[in-house]
């Protein structure tokens, strides 16, 4: 009887190359919450969040074999790129106009009535301008600042080397900075916040 | 720097970037679409009994080699019938045809009786 409960990904991946339905169910049930904050902080949306990872983890049913566990990457590694990459197709497909959301929360001073809705405006306007960010800036923050993964991981799924994610992520994180820095909105609420 | 951030504020108001939780019918609905595409992929393309088929549906509930028997067993005899009724047909075809001929016979007979 196979304990699935304690087996690890990569036995489990094993499985599921057999065809086992409950490996499948495992992996899923232990990682669909990380994939899904991973995909929802590519696009910004729920909806389509939902939708890159359950397209994620089908194309991952159907050829299993794709991961590869003599290379010695982690499942969770491969996968987040699996999953990144189907994020941004999305999002290439249907772009959103991000730039115009940024400058409504930004411009709209009469929706400053209460703590809570600046609040509500800042993290809205946060997300905009993290969704405004270049594509490889984005996911190197995503990765390493929301996701926990170390630069060397980060790396790997993006296929560049470590030195390369050190300087997405600065370029990022200054970015992010000058936006808000700029915009007298955001920086006056939030320093005061 | 008057208004502006500081540094640590700014990675504090970085950090607090929420993402929802996702929804537990989300899994649900992964695992069961899987299930259902692997139903897909294991059921046979079309109605034609197949030797493969009745081996697959007879593993389901006995041991390998039992299920290899019987389905040679089940193919043998519904062979067999098979054969039989188009026989059977074949013979049906012959009697109508041997009838039709004797009425059309008759009714020459008839014929030549009228003409009489």
């Amino acid at each position: 009887m196979t304990d699935y409960n304690n087996s690890n990904d990569e036995s489990l991946v094993a499985l599921i190359c057999e065809g086992d339905h409950k490996a499948f169910a495992e992996l899923v049930g232990r990682h669909t919450q990380m994939f899904f904050a991973a995909a929802y902080r590519v696009c910004g949306d729920v909806i389509q969040a939902e939708d890159i990872v359950q397209d994620a983890f089908l194309k991952f049913w159907t050829k299993p074999q794709r991961f590869d566990a003599t290379k010695g990457v982690k499942f969770t590694t491969w996968f987040y790129r699996v999953v990144t990459n189907v994020a941004i197709d999305a999002m290439r497909k249907k772009k959103p106009h991000v730039s115009d959301e940024i400058v409504n929360l930004m411009a709209d001073k009469n929706a400053l009535a209460d703590e809570q809705l600046v609040a509500s405006e800042q993290s809205q306007a946060l997300e905009a301008a993290i969704q405004e960010l270049p594509e490889r800036q984005k996911t190197a923050l995503n990765l390493c600042f929301y996701e926990g993964v170390s630069n060397k991981e980060a790396a790997d799924i993006m296929g560049v080397s470590v030195k390369a994610v050190e300087s997405l992520l600065m370029r990022a994180k200054k970015a992010l900075k000058d936006k808000f820095y700029n915009s007298d909105y955001a920086l006056r609420e939030v320093s005061h916040g | 720097m008057g208004d502006q951030m500081q540094d640590q504020e700014f990675e504090k108001f970085l950090r607090s970037r929420s993402v929802p939780k996702v929804s537990q019918e989300l899994s649900e609905r992964i695992i069961a679409s899987a299930r259902g595409m692997s139903q897909q992929l294991d059921a046979p393309s079309d109605n034609v009994v197949s030797f493969a088929g009745f081996k697959r549906a007879l593993g389901n509930v006995f041991s390998p080699q039992v299920a290899l028997a019987a389905s040679v067993v089940l193919v043998f005899a519904l062979g067999t019938i098979f054969v039989v009724t188009q026989f059977e047909d074949t013979q049906n075809e012959s009697v109508y045809y041997a009838a039709s001929e004797d009425v059309e016979l008759a009714f020459y007979l008839d014929d030549i009786v009228e003409v009489d």
